[in-house]
């Protein structure tokens, strides 16, 4: 069974948007802000954390980019 | 009447069933900050909700449907009554702590003000509109898990309980989407009422998360950012430290808040289509180019004012990303940046505060600028409250059209502009109407709760100060001029309460539902 078929998952992406992308940055950042909270300020989240800013704010340029 | 109160109570037990998760998702945060004594005060106040919402939903399960009138009783109704079941954690916390059950910590003074079922509800009823008006008057000394209450329970009201049990309760032709119009929000998504709310769910969630991180980065701790994150998103405002915003002093903050409480301005609808790539909405979106435009122009009118009046000339340095600015760079520096915070917190009615001199050098002028933001608002759809924007473009340009038909021939075709919208005679009446009865209606009830608050509190406070505070109670804003505490008088809370719930509903709602319940009496034949 393809993961993204798994009970949860379906649920998570029911209740969800119809972007799989913006369903993918919801889960990463909830992880992010684990990890912070539990790691505290490591460089390496630090990093990934300002990764990840971007990429969610630039996300809808790459969309209007890759429109038809 | 009595077919109207079946479905209205088999929806309102739906309500309370989806209030009573709340409580429930909570318990964590009593597991990591070791108050566990919190456990119980959050298991009843999830459970007695749940009960009297499944009695309700069993005792009118074959109810019709709700119709507009339902759904606007529903709406009104609901929110306040989920605002007293909201207040029960306050409640209990506070009486766990004043008997040292369960071996809670002592009580500290703020956390004591919950004692009062008033000052309880007050404190929920100001989350859930997303208000952020408090009776606690330090923060800081709340348990963790009533900080966390706060504000979940502003996030939860910033997109709103109603959209909260249609995405999640509802059934496709359940009458959801007559429930969703009544909460102020009528611009759609997608055709289905229930994905609508859903992806707005999706959308907010998404946001919150950006927004925890961004707060985290710029250095925050990550318990503030979380917390932070979700009432500036909500433009709730309440914070979990003393002094709002101004505790941290640190610029790179309060920059980092900014284009958080703007998203929360903007109409979710837009968001999504942003987040689809449309980008063309920021500006051929009429509400959204007014939101940049007026936040952008008041913003600049209040830099220049609280800078030609040199409020903040006796700044000596200022440290912003490794430069220091002194003199009149560091003087400029400060304006803009305490200038346009406050400007765009009080018009996407967040509430937040840096600015601590706003009610002591402030000039008028500056208090002034502030409170038209927060009685503007900002876009309809979004989360914010005020009159919004949209009604203030229906107004100014209406009145436009009607002078300058006054110039044409009788027979002259004409056609109102309103956005990518062409209105004829017939709609532009209707759409100018519906933003005059509102505004109206805001300025009559703004009027009637400063006059009793007048009635009511100390005697220093003066008008411009009433007017501040209730403008910021039914804005949904939460700025203070230092009226709201618990020592207030009752009426004084009462009269906040109500103007809360009213500006939260964009008042018609209230005014439905208060009919229909004196109609019932036999009060109002």
């Amino acid at each position: 069974m393809s993961l993204r078929n798994w009970p949860v998952i379906r649920q998570f992406r029911e209740f969800g948007g119809d972007d799989s992308i913006v369903d993918a940055l919801i889960v990463v950042g909830l992880a992010l802000v684990a990890a912070g909270a539990t790691l505290g300020r490591h460089p390496a989240i630090l990093g990934a954390a300002a990764l990840y800013v971007v990429a969610v704010a630039t996300y809808p340029v790459y969309r209007w980019v890759r429109r038809p | 009447m009595q077919e109207s109160s079946a479905t209205i109570g088999r929806d309102l037990g739906r309500i309370f069933q989806a209030f009573s998760v709340m409580p429930l998702l909570s318990l964590p945060v009593t597991l990591v900050w070791h108050e566990l004594y919190a456990v119980p005060a959050l298991l009843v106040s999830a459970v007695l909700p749940l009960g009297i919402g499944t009695a309700l939903t069993r005792r009118f399960a074959g109810a019709a449907e709700p119709g507009k009138l339902h759904g606007m009783m529903i709406a009104a109704s609901g929110w306040f009554l989920v605002a007293i079941f909201g207040a029960l954690p306050f409640l209990l916390v506070a009486w766990t702590q004043r008997f040292a059950l369960f071996g809670a910590p002592l009580l500290s003074e703020t956390t004591a003000a919950h004692l009062s079922a008033l000052n309880a509800v007050f404190e929920s009823l100001s989350g859930f509109t997303g208000t952020g008006l408090t009776m606690s008057v330090n923060e800081s000394e709340l348990p963790h898990v009533l900080q966390w209450w706060r504000s979940f329970i502003e996030w939860i009201g910033g997109v709103g309980v109603i959209v909260l049990t249609t995405a999640i309760l509802a059934r496709p032709g359940s009458g959801s989407l007559t429930l969703y119009e009544s909460e102020a929000r009528s611009e759609k998504i997608h055709p289905s009422i229930v994905s609508t709310v859903r992806t707005i769910w999706w959308i907010f969630l998404l946001f919150t998360v950006f927004s925890i991180l961004v707060l985290w980065l710029a250095g925050m701790p990550m318990w503030d950012a979380i917390n932070h994150a979700m009432t500036g998103l909500a433009t709730g405002g309440f914070s979990i430290t003393d002094g709002s915003i101004a505790t941290y002093d640190s610029p790179l903050i309060d920059f980092a808040l900014l284009p958080i409480m703007v998203l929360g301005s903007i109409a979710f609808p837009v968001h999504y289509l942003v987040l689809r790539g449309d980008l063309s909405q920021l500006y051929e979106d009429l509400q959204t180019r007014w939101v940049f435009g007026f936040f952008g122009l008041l913003s600049a009118f209040l830099v220049a004012i609280i800078y030609s009046q040199g409020v903040y000339q006796s700044t000596e340095t200022v440290t912003f990303l490794g430069t220091t600015l002194t003199g009149n760079a560091a003087a400029l520096f400060q304006s803009v940046r305490y200038g346009v915070f406050q400007f765009v917190s009080a018009a996407s009615c967040t509430g937040f505060q840096t600015a601590n001199s706003l009610g002591t050098q402030w000039s008028m002028a500056a208090q002034v600028t502030v409170a038209i933001g927060m009685v503007v608002g900002a876009a309809a759809g979004s989360t914010v409250g005020g009159i919004k924007l949209v009604r203030l473009a229906t107004l100014t340009k209406g009145t436009a059209y009607r002078i300058r038909n006054v110039f044409l021939p009788q027979t002259a075709v004409t056609h109102f502009d309103l956005g990518n919208r062409k209105l004829d005679d017939q709609e532009a009446a209707r759409e100018f109407e519906e933003a005059a009865i509102i505004t109206f209606l805001w300025f009559i009830f703004l009027a009637v709760g400063a006059f009793v608050l007048m009635l009511t509190v100390d005697s220093s406070f003066t008008l411009p100060n009433v007017l501040f505070e209730i403008a910021s109670a039914q804005g949904n804003v939460g700025l203070s001029a230092g009226i709201t505490g618990p020592e207030m008088p009752t009426p004084a809370k009462v009269t906040f309460l109500f103007n809360m719930w009213i500006g939260r509903l964009e008042i018609i709602p209230v005014l439905v539902l208060l009919r229909g319940l004196l109609y019932r009496e036999g009060v109002f034949q």
